[in-house]
């Protein structure tokens, strides 16, 4: 499949202030791409870009291979579902819905056709009738998600449309959102600070740091393999430790813990995910690192328990997720147990 | 009725618990009748405490009429328009005309007053300043404006103004050579006349720039150029003359309208004595002749022309020859219902294209 | 236990007054004049029951003419405020700083400060024959005759209109304060043009502000009595010149009670239609 949205070289500035800097990349037709970064990353301007409420200060967007140079909102195949919804209050679902068919002048069969088969599509059907402000979180999101795809738009926008609902709703949104846009095949782009929400949904991520893209990847692979120091501590859980002195092949941090990882070249920082360590490791792998820990207390949090350590011989605390089995069950608070990881695990910028 | 009882109750214990501490003389009169500088020396010579309420004929009837007469010492109603109300309403108490000193007024004045108040024997009302109502004209604009006449005259399209009230249907009869004051006695016969009236002041309306609705707004039309025959009040008149000499009060051919306007004491006043204190107070000739000399109203008391100044003499003389004053139209008494019929006239002609 | 009842005392102590004071002067002299707008003076002088005074407002043709021309230019001043004030509302609300408008409304409310008596001389002097701008306009030479502004039914609309005007910006405002400017967006986003987004969005959100200001314009309007009395010309007979008329002239204060009942109740009677008829609710309105 083709490209639908090209973003060329784009920047923006607020007087002195970069709010976006020299932004490049594009997406493919149909799939779900977001863009993830803290507030205040720049990624909503881009947004606002896309849809055209934003004039880019320099480079250029292509959507279906037309420059939008110069075309307001109104005007591009892209529509954009708010971080506030933004549902007309005065007006009924249906007619929320309708909003967009009727400023076209279509005739009222194909406009009622389509409501109905958008209502249907998000479950909203029979509840036409009803005033915005009487639907829940879910619903009222499903009219705003119903409205600008009822345009069946080239792109559609969604700017944290999820923000504003509860932990248990966000979570079953989440998937729905994901099957509805594998059913309907529009391209979406999401925009996020939950990485959560990317990495479930997305097919592929932009993290998104001060104006600038670190990293363009598929959810795998930024989890795994993060090219930035940035995007290993943002996505995902991390042990993060600061390096002091590197020799050939052994890295010591500032807390006095010494592993060796072979071919590596000038490093800072070395980041290991929890679950990459395993516990009582069969010895011998030459690929592996092995050192002992001590036990400091169990974080218990269901399937997600962890232990919190101390690498025997130094300063270094170390966060290790427990597997849920019983084989563990007796591990205390003080003992001291053997760990092993991969030296690839040993993630290093 | 039991509400107004609890209501007035409310009103007059409210009133009089703040009334306590000092004897007080309330009046309702017109601007320019009770002057500062008067009412300071009245308050120093008698110790009482005086307060002035401004107001005109109908709202002074309204006011008296809604609380029947209480809450006021003393009033200043016009002659002509005491009985009707008096009879009907009984809002005022008779004079003691004995209490009056009577020495310091013009007699035939106040044989007059005494005459057209009269309700059932008794005279209500003391004459106090008298004035006419005539014509104010531009007369460099309008050198030929002599009568009431030329108040529908089309040769001043666009420059006509008068009060769209009682005054202007009397003027309106009168220039048309009718005597309406003759036909009092002759309810049918003035209510005809007053249809005439209604229909020539409908078909002069297109001549009339607009109608003025006070002193002030009299003065305003006159002065600005928005106007240049107008009706008006002598004393109003004489004030612009001032100003600009071009325009200046006349009495109209056909004869100026003359009023009077008294003193007389509502029925459930409750200082009396003070409204006589206050009465033989404001008449002697040196009091009376400060209100003149401020407002240009003629004075019933006798001796005050002593203290007259020049310029008001002249203004009398430039404005009424011997012929004029013989010729003034006093108002009578208005009888009772006769008002009714000219205010539905007035509003006809107000609503008219 | 003991709290309550101190508090329950503190306010009794306090309606007390309220309440004595509207039912005293409000409550009991409205009560007064219904029952002698009934009243009517027969023959012998008595007053005895009677719908007269009622009847006589349909029946003579002056009295119900008039009403009907006062509620059409109420109306008329109605939408005029509404044209006039909503892009100012609009502006202070949405296209200028917060700092910047809270000045701009205060100039504003200047009109109000000095009273209606003096905005409408002021209006005399600038409208009049030989006013300032008759003045202004034939220095510059535009015209050579004054124009006849003042004593029309132009420069009574303009006095009315200003001593109305900031009714309307008021509560227009307040709506359009709670408007979130990306309901805007939205609707541009779904190819609304800026005419679609002004009458489809804009005006349906403030609806309730823009009804409680015209019904506030309408009241203030139909009940003046100084701007077309004062400003209106010759043929400017308002409603409540009628009443006051009847009071003030005619003495007859049972035709003036039931003009002013009349005026009340059809003044309300047309506000009810028109709620009918834009389809908004008064408790939604006042909210």
């Amino acid at each position: 499949m083709g490209n639908i949205l090209e973003v060329k070289n784009v920047s923006k500035y607020f007087g002195d202030f970069t709010a976006v800097k020299d932004v490049d990349f594009v997406v493919e037709e149909g799939g779900f791409f977001s863009i993830l970064g803290s507030s205040g990353c720049g990624k909503t301007t881009l947004l606002r870009m896309i849809a055209g409420f934003l004039h880019e200060s320099e480079g250029e967007i292509i959507i279906r291979g037309e420059s939008m140079k110069g075309i307001p909102p109104e005007k591009r195949p892209v529509n954009i579902v708010f971080q506030t919804l933004a549902l007309f209050p005065m007006m009924n679902v249906r007619e929320n819905v309708a909003f967009g068919l009727k400023r076209q002048k279509l005739d009222k069969t194909e406009i009622d056709s389509r409501v109905n088969e958008m209502l249907s599509r998000v479950g909203l059907q029979g509840f036409e009738k009803k005033k915005v402000t009487e639907l829940s979180g879910g619903q009222r999101q499903r009219v705003a998600i119903a409205r600008s795809l009822v345009m069946k738009p080239s792109i559609l926008l969604l700017d944290e449309p999820l923000g504003a609902l509860d932990r248990k709703l966000r979570e079953h949104m989440k998937v729905e959102l994901k099957l509805l846009q594998k059913e309907i095949g529009t391209t979406f782009i999401y925009i996020t600070h939950d990485q959560s929400e990317a990495l479930v949904m997305s097919d592929k991520i932009a993290v998104m740091h001060e104006g600038q893209f670190e990293q363009i990847d598929t959810p795998r692979n930024l989890y795994k393999n993060p090219k930035t120091a940035f995007v290993a501590g943002f996505v995902g859980d991390s042990n993060r430790f600061e390096l002091s002195s590197q020799e050939a092949e052994s890295l010591t941090t500032t807390g006095g813990w010494t592993v060796s990882k072979p071919g590596i070249e000038k490093a800072d920082l070395m980041f290991i995910r929890p679950e990459a360590l395993i516990l009582y490791p069969t010895e011998g792998d030459n690929d592996f690192e092995y050192f002992d820990v001590t036990i400091k207390t169990i974080l218990f949090d269901g399937s997600n328990t962890k232990l919190s350590t101390i690498v025997n011989g130094s300063d270094e605390e170390l966060l290790i997720s427990l597997p849920q089995n019983a084989q563990f069950e007796s591990l205390q608070e003080g003992d001291s147990i053997p760990i092993g990881i991969h030296r690839d695990d040993l993630k290093c910028y | 009725m039991f509400m107004k009882k609890v209501l007035l109750g409310a009103i007059v214990v409210a009133l009089s618990s703040s009334a306590m501490a000092k004897e007080t003389l309330k009046i309702i009169t017109w601007k320019g009748y009770a002057p500062k500088a008067l009412v300071k020396q009245f308050e120093k010579e008698t110790g009482i405490d005086v307060q002035v309420t401004y107001s005109n004929n109908e709202e002074m009837v309204a006011k008296l009429r809604a609380t029947r007469g209480a809450g006021f010492d003393l009033a200043q109603p016009s002659q002509d328009r005491i009985t009707a109300v008096q009879k009907k309403h009984h809002i005022y108490q008779p004079i003691d005309y004995s209490k009056v000193n009577t020495d310091q007024l013009i007699t035939s004045m106040v044989d007059a007053v005494k005459k057209n108040t009269n309700v059932d024997g008794k005279g209500y009302g003391v004459p106090h300043v008298y004035g006419t109502t005539g014509m104010i004209v531009n007369k460099k604009n309008a050198p030929d404006a002599k009568d009431w006449s030329d108040l529908w005259n089309p040769k001043y399209k666009g420059k006509i103004s008068y009060r769209l009230k009682r005054p202007i249907l009397i003027a309106t009869a009168f220039g048309m050579g009718e005597d309406p004051f003759a036909l009092y006695g002759d309810k049918a016969a003035y209510q005809k006349l007053i249809d005439k009236v209604e229909k020539k002041l409908i078909e002069a309306k297109p001549l009339v720039k607009n109608y003025w609705t006070s002193g002030d707004t009299q003065v305003e039309i006159i002065k600005s150029g928005d106007a240049d025959v107008i009706s008006g009040w002598d004393a109003k008149g004489w004030s612009v003359h001032k100003i600009n000499p071009d325009i200046d009060f006349i009495a109209p051919k056909s004869g100026a309208l003359g009023w009077i306007d008294t003193f007389a004491i509502p029925a459930k006043a409750k200082n009396v004595e003070g409204a006589y204190k206050w009465i033989n107070f404001i008449m002697k000739p040196k009091n009376a002749a400060m209100i003149t000399n401020a407002s240009n109203y003629g004075t019933a008391s006798k001796d005050a022309s002593n203290f007259l100044n020049e310029d008001i003499k002249a203004d009398f003389e430039r404005s009424f020859s011997k012929e004029d004053i013989d010729n003034i139209k006093w108002h009578p008494p208005v009888p009772d219902g006769f008002e009714s019929i000219e205010a539905k006239a007035l509003d006809r002609i107000k609503a008219a294209k | 236990m003991e709290n309550k009842k101190s508090f329950n005392v503190t306010f009794y102590l306090l309606i007390v007054p309220v309440l004595l004071w509207l039912v005293l002067l409000i409550v009991l002299p409205h009560i007064d004049l219904l029952v002698s707008s009934f009243k009517i003076e027969n023959d012998n002088g008595d007053m005895v029951f009677s719908l007269d005074n009622y009847i006589a407002f349909f029946k003579h043709k002056i009295y119900w003419l008039t009403f009907v021309k006062t509620a059409a230019y109420a109306i008329g001043v109605t939408i005029l405020a509404f044209v006039i004030t909503f892009p100012i509302a609009f502006y202070l609300t949405k296209v200028i700083s917060k700092k910047n408008a809270a000045f701009l409304v205060l100039l504003l409310l200047i009109p109000l400060w000095v009273g209606e008596l003096v905005t409408v001389y002021g209006w005399m002097v600038l409208l009049g024959d030989h006013g300032i701008i008759n003045h202004f306009l034939m220095t510059l030479g535009i015209i050579d005759k004054p124009l006849n502004m003042l004593y029309t039914n132009f420069s009574m609309i303009i006095g009315l209109l200003y001593m109305s005007m900031l009714f309307m910006v008021v509560p227009v405002m307040s709506t359009l304060e709670s408007l979130d400017d990306s309901l805007i967006e939205a609707a541009s986003d779904l190819g609304a043009s800026k005419w679609a987004i002004f009458t489809r969005i804009i005006i349906p959100y403030s609806m309730p502000g823009i009804v409680s200001g015209a019904i506030i314009v309408f009241m203030l309007v139909i009940g003046d009595y100084l701007a077309p009395n004062i400003l209106g010309g010759k043929s400017s007979l308002w409603f409540t010149e009628q009443i006051y008329n009847e009071f003030l002239s005619t003495f007859n204060w049972n035709e003036g009670a039931a003009f002013g009942f009349l005026l009340l109740m059809l003044s309300s009677g047309i506000i009810w239609l028109a709620l009918k008829l834009s389809g908004q609710k008064l408790e939604k309105v006042g909210s």
